[in-house]
């Protein structure tokens, strides 16, 4: 094959044009984004910050790049450097972006070499590891030097259309920098010995314009890898759900599953705003919020690739990634939509508006089991489309809001520490369908208002979708069935401190 | 309003509206050399290669919106070293 012609097959310019995911939460959820795992957005929590002294924040936590295996070096899990990775905060209600954080990365190779060959005639020859010696927190030298690669970021935010809009930069508040250090994955225990207080050193206090006005209101953001945080039975999931229904309609074997997740990593993109920032008045404290990822339109590979250069991209930002509920594009959207929904704005979703009104989930869970469970039989599914795409009232349903799939917040509602939180969230505040807020359990704090890393995204939307929220047997035969995927996912597993995600497991152990 | 005011008046907005249609859709002019413009709509064939070579160099930026592919039918015509090294400096 000629080299151009080659060039042209993998010319990536036939993404479709912008006005524009479930089970593991939105991971390779759809054709396309499986041949971009570098801007694969994979969960999105958005929650009135619970650890101590913060609550006049929301922290917002969008997740990237799935399935990270921790030893998958030497290159681990950088984020891509010709993409655009945004968090879009719509607090208008109609479902455009008010205030958009952009976060765009920078690779730094240092191109250590070494002296090799015999004296007199050696030669300087680059290393082929990202790090030549164990690494250690910025300012308790030794350990920076070490490391081959250095990966940071900027932070923007812009308000408006996130195109158009006005864009300012985030900074740190010590020392003012606009550049911020992103820690090196977790290579394993030799090269970083201590790498929770590695990357602990890399969460930094930010002044975002136009919100910090003193040390109260000055933000806080953290990128790097994390333990994966979500939970689930992925495998049997995707095989007709291979589990025995016995044990997934049994509210006491919540965990008797495995959770296929449990040894991977994640990259995290955390960001802590004041609620002051995120609101646009204080009548009105509902904010939705998504996260997306855009590329460039078009790139042509280097057929003589350099480090700096393996490619050229060009051509305006479009989008390829967006998530805000969980599973959505996953278990809810059909196959054929699930790229361009991946490129649709949340204005314009009434494109997939069936796929709420007229599930096919539970359909697909009646007929893999039977008399056990019975799909709803009344449509068009409000009781979906109130938490999925408009919000539920009386807890997170903005006054006049748009029906778009975002995720809500009401951020006037208060916290629960960690150890006080339903992992169902507020499940427990629906009694055959009516908000019942006295109901043992409410928590009100939790999902479907935002979603918390402990909330357990996966059984609370498995039982709505079966429906747990309709008022009547008749129209739901199987609403009181505690349907779950036999994985446990609760605030118990998760830090009461921002980024609230755990350390990454690390690559090796030392012996 | 009389009659022939009422005339007078819609002939007035009929040359407006003329106007206003010129205005909005100036004749199209040729693409330099080989490269068409990335953006226009009801092309029936786009050489794919100057298409993306277009983007790369001339889309690029962060206030552009993508360019919708939908509407183009690409036929992929150029020479073997449509993309020299040169490119890629």
């Amino acid at each position: 094959m000629r080299v151009r012609k080659l060039v042209g097959a993998m010319a990536l310019a036939a993404v479709a044009s912008g006005g524009p995911s479930a089970y593991a939460s939105s991971h390779r959820e759809a054709p396309f984004i499986t041949k971009l795992p570098k801007v694969d957005a994979t969960d999105f929590y958005m929650f009135r910050s619970y650890e101590a002294n913060r609550a006049g924040f929301v922290t917002l936590i969008a997740d990237f790049q799935p399935f990270q295996e921790p030893f998958g070096g030497p290159n681990y899990f950088m984020m891509d450097p010709d993409a655009l990775y945004e968090i879009h905060i719509d607090n208008t209600g109609d479902a455009q972006e008010d205030l958009t954080f952009q976060f765009r990365f920078n690779n730094n190779l240092k191109d250590f070499a070494l002296p090799i060959g015999p004296s007199g005639a050696q030669q300087n020859v680059a290393i082929p590891l990202i790090n030549k010696g164990p690494i250690s927190a910025p300012g308790s030298m030794p350990g920076l030097q070490n490391l081959n690669v250095e990966e940071t970021y900027s932070l923007k935010v812009v308000r408006g259309n996130r195109r158009t809009g006005n864009a300012q930069d985030v900074a740190d508040v010590n020392g003012g920098s606009t550049t911020f250090r992103k820690p090196v994955d977790n290579i394993g225990q030799k090269s970083i010995p201590d790498y929770a207080a590695y990357a602990n050193a890399h969460i930094y206090s930010v002044s975002i314009p136009g919100c910090t006005t003193d040390a109260a209101t000055q933000g806080k953001v953290f990128v790097g890898q994390r333990k994966e945080p979500f939970a689930i039975a992925v495998g049997p999931i995707f095989d007709l759900v291979n589990a025995d229904p016995a044990i997934i309609t049994d509210a006491s074997k919540r965990n008797a599953g495995t959770n296929d997740l449990a040894n991977k990593n994640i990259t995290t993109l955390a960001l802590e705003v004041p609620i002051s920032c995120l609101t646009a008045a204080a009548d009105k404290p509902i904010i939705g919020g998504w996260i997306s990822a855009s590329v460039r339109q078009a790139q042509v590979i280097n057929p003589e690739a350099t480090y700096a250069r393996p490619a050229r991209v060009g051509g305006a930002w479009t989008q390829v990634s967006r998530l805000g509920m969980p599973l959505v594009n996953e278990v809810v959207i059909g196959i054929k939509d699930k790229d361009r929904f991946n490129t649709s704005e949340p204005k314009n979703d009434a494109q997939f508006a069936a796929y709420v009104t007229n599930p096919t989930l539970p359909a697909l869970l009646e007929a893999l089991f039977g008399p056990a469970l019975k799909a709803p039989t009344v449509f068009p599914r409000a009781d979906l489309v109130a938490v999925f795409l408009t919000g539920v009232e009386g807890v997170n349903k903005p006054m006049g809001g748009a029906t778009a799939e975002i995720q809500r917040l009401n951020t006037s509602i208060a916290p629960k520490p960690k150890g006080s939180q339903n992992n169902l969230g507020a499940a427990a505040c629906f009694v055959n369908g009516a908000l019942t807020p006295g109901n043992t359990g409410c928590d009100t704090a939790g999902f479907p208002n935002g979603r918390r890393p402990g909330d357990d995204v996966v059984d609370i939307a498995l039982r709505v979708s079966m429906g747990y929220l309709l008022n009547s047997d008749t129209a739901a035969p199987s609403r009181g069935v505690p349907l779950h995927d036999g994985v446990l996912q609760d605030d118990a597993q998760f830090y009461d401190t921002f980024p609230y995600l755990t350390t990454p497991l690390p690559g090796a152990t030392t012996p | 309003m009389t009659k022939q005011r009422l005339w007078l008046c819609a002939l007035a907005v009929g040359a407006l509206l003329t106007q206003a249609c010129r205005d909005s859709k100036p004749p199209p002019s040729p693409p330099p050399g080989n490269m068409p413009d990335s953006g226009t709509p009801g092309t029936t064939e786009v050489e794919f290669t100057s298409f993306t070579r277009d983007l790369i160099l001339n889309q690029t930026a962060d206030n552009n919106l993508p360019t919708s592919t939908e509407d183009k039918n690409f036929v992929d015509n150029m020479s073997a070293d449509a993309f020299p090294p040169a490119f890629f400096q």
